[in-house]
């Protein structure tokens, strides 16, 4: 089966999966919509004591191999500190800059409220190139006072951002949390082909803390191989220099000899180009070293496992506007579903 | 309520970045006389781009109370056409770059085209310094200048994408707000107005172009409606994180009345009765040297324009999220009604002349 992500049954699972609400630590709204979809096309599924959802799918061959593929469920996010007086409320952030999230929409805890993150009057604003901290900003979620605020129960609750999901310009999206719902989406679609080797699906919580469960599922499987399917930031900006791009959008899958958290498995990298290579699929490296995964967990966990990563470039990541390329999603999903049929 | 919700989102929804707004102003009429149909009897653009809606009685000798909020918001033009397809902007009224990584926007060139503001994500960013906002681009998703070329040119408009969000207790969060928010204000007074018979004044609804730039707009309505007497409407302060002591009021507790030198105390302490009088709720606030409105200009205009400041109290000013209370909005309203029926049975001898009159030419 050749799926593709241009036709509208992948991209409205990869919509509702980025419209999920799933910040670390909250992601059981993800979890739900990944079990509804690949249940009935794998041999098992579970969620583990941390939260992962571990799904297992048979291989046709005999003495098979077990490949593990690994996807965070888990996105940026907030979570709410504090009740001021006046019924704003005070938030932690969880894996993002304070840069990107004044004057943005926000919904927040179990019942889902809708919010915004203030933004300081431009008028009042002395220092104007002083960026503002997470700590001078609110979320309001339109409460009169701390009494109303804490009647909702919000103490300790997650916040997420609300971003519409859609198709612009030249063939890209935008959405917020294609970190790494890109990845959950191509996965889930991976469940309903075949393979020799046993696949084991991992969609993982907390990477955005450093990778919590991303090493519990790696010591349940114990694979043969690992690959981390992901979405990493894509600098190619207008003035960029060319060894700050790290990766560009259009120029398909990105599989790096190496991030800000691990070195990969060589043979495993070497194997992942060839296919591209062979097959004329678009694949890239990283031209700057930056950021971690999951791999840096999974790859120390028990005797070690070979592991390698493959990523969507995207830009503006880890904010509420995140753009990719469809394109480069259907080079991932070719690549990753050719390189576990040839792995053995 | 609904329909008052509706609308500022369909205000909300046009595009009138300051500069830009003469594009839509035919649109903002129809949208006004839609809400408040059969409250007026004129309607129309003036030449610089302003909205005039107005109520007129017969007889000699009448009086024009003036209502104005402005049409023009806060945004962005197009300055260039980068190589990767991306657009710079430069910003048109104050906004604070804080707010832009991210966000949201729609392009008005030949058709209208989504965009977002360039962010640098946590893994690269090496400083707190802000860009500035030649810096940054909007990413409108083309791969080439070539591509982009075709839909947008530079000097476009730019504006923030106008989401409205429904928040607790009927407040609403949107961009544009300022001044939209008074614009529905001063509808919604009009019908309010409806089955109200002035005997000697006329009502006009100005809805001005061009506060952002200056009030350039409100150097006309001298020329455009002669007012004896303008309530000028406008957002102001409402108390946030980090606002300073007493350069506030509060979200939902009703209209805020400026004291200021530049308006006209007579007439700003009729307003304050008027609250009081009819208990609708209402706060003070003391702005002396200038109010940051039109009010500013209006009464260096054409002969002097004696003027009250109205406002309604607003969160995050020039944001995309700008936030504000419905009840405080009706309380505006109804301070509109009160005072125009009070201004048509007393208006305060404004302007007092002490001898003769008409030799000085009114």
């Amino acid at each position: 089966m050749d799926f593709n992500f241009f036709d509208k049954d992948g991209l409205s699972l990869l919509e509702s999966l980025c419209n999920s609400f799933g910040v670390s630590g909250y992601e059981h709204e993800t979890a739900q919509i990944i079990i509804e979809k690949i249940t009935p096309y794998c041999d098992s599924v579970m969620v583990d004591s941390v939260g992962n959802v571990i799904a297992l799918k048979k291989g046709k061959g005999q003495g098979n191999k077990k490949i593990m593929l690994c996807a965070h469920m888990d996105e940026v996010g907030f979570a709410i500190k504090s009740i001021n007086e006046d019924g704003t409320l005070q938030i932690d952030g969880v894996g993002m800059v304070s840069t990107v999230l004044p004057s943005k929409r926000v919904v927040v805890g179990k019942n889902r409220i809708k919010g915004v993150i203030s933004a300081r009057p431009v008028h009042l604003n002395t220092d104007k190139t002083k960026a503002c901290e997470i700590s001078d900003l609110v979320i309001d979620v339109g409460a009169k006072d701390k009494q109303q605020a804490q009647a909702l129960d919000l103490l300790g609750e997650g916040a997420c951002f609300e971003s519409e999901f859609y198709t612009f310009g030249d063939g890209l999206v935008k959405a917020k949390a294609l970190d790494d719902r890109i990845g959950c989406a191509i996965l889930c679609m991976l469940t309903k082909e075949s393979f020799d080797s046993d696949i084991y699906f991992a969609f993982t919580v907390g990477e955005e803390l450093g990778g919590v469960g991303a090493a519990a599922a790696t010591r349940r499987i114990n694979p043969d191989f690992c690959i981390v399917v992901e979405g990493t930031t894509a600098s190619d900006f207008d003035g960029a220099k060319e060894q700050d791009k790290v990766c560009s959008i259009r120029n398909g899958a990105v599989c790096p000899f190496m991030d800000g958290g691990t070195l990969y498995d060589k043979d495993l990298y070497t194997c992942i180009h060839e296919y591209a290579n062979d097959n004329g699929i678009k694949i890239q490296v990283k031209t700057k070293i930056a950021g971690g995964t999951d791999a840096a967990k999974i790859q120390r966990s028990l005797e070690g496992i070979k592991t390698a990563v493959i990523s969507l470039p995207c830009r503006y990541i880890h904010s509420s506007s995140s753009v990719a390329a469809i394109e480069d999603m259907q080079s991932m999903y070719k690549l990753i579903s050719g390189v576990c049929k040839k792995l053995k | 309520m609904e329909q008052l919700k509706k609308l500022i989102q369909s205000l909300v929804n046009t595009m009138t970045v300051s500069g830009f707004e003469k594009t839509n102003a035919q649109k903002i009429l129809s949208v006004c006389s839609e809400y408040a149909k059969g409250c007026f009897n004129k309607a129309y653009v003036t030449k610089s781009g302003s909205v005039v809606l107005a109520k007129c009685g017969k007889g000699q000798n009448r009086r024009v109370l003036a209502f104005d909020a402005h049409l023009d918001t806060v945004g962005f033009a197009v300055t260039e056409l980068c190589e990767g397809g991306y657009i710079r902007v430069t910003n048109l009224g104050g906004i604070d770059v804080n707010i832009l990584p991210a966000s949201e926007v729609l392009v008005h060139g030949k058709k209208e085209l989504r965009g977002v503001f360039s962010s640098i994500p946590p893994h690269l960013s090496r400083s707190d310094k802000l860009p500035e906002i030649n810096e940054m681009f909007v990413d409108v998703g083309f791969e080439s200048k070539e591509e982009t070329k075709k839909y947008i040119d530079i000097g476009d408009p730019v504006s923030m994408y106008p989401h409205v969000t429904q928040l607790l207790n009927d407040r609403i969060s949107a961009t544009g707000l300022d001044d939209k928010i008074c614009i529905a204000a001063v509808m919604h007074a009009m019908k309010l107005m409806e089955s109200l018979q002035l005997e000697n004044t006329d009502i006009y609804c100005y809805f001005s172009s061009g506060e952002e730039r200056g009030g350039n707009g409100s150097y006309h309505i001298f020329h455009d409606i002669n007012p004896c007497a303008c309530v000028v409407l406008d957002v102001n302060f409402a108390k946030e994180k980090g606002s300073k002591q007493g350069e506030y009021g509060f979200l939902g507790e009703g209209c805020m009345i400026s004291i200021s030198s530049v308006t006209n105390p007579d007439f700003t302490d009729m307003c304050r009765k008027c609250a009081s009088v009819n208990d609708i709720p209402s706060q003070t606030v003391v702005e002396m040297t200038a109010t940051g409105t039109n009010a500013d200009v209006l009464a260096r205009t054409g002969v002097g324009i004696a003027c009250a400041v109205v406002s309604v109290p607003l969160k995050y000013m020039h944001s995309s999220v700008e936030c504000v209370s419905l009840e405080d909005v009706v309380s505006t309203s109804k301070l509109l009604r009160a005072v125009a029926m009070e201004y048509d049975s007393n208006p305060l001898g404004i302007p007092v002349y002490h001898k003769g009159g008409a030799e000085l030419g009114l």
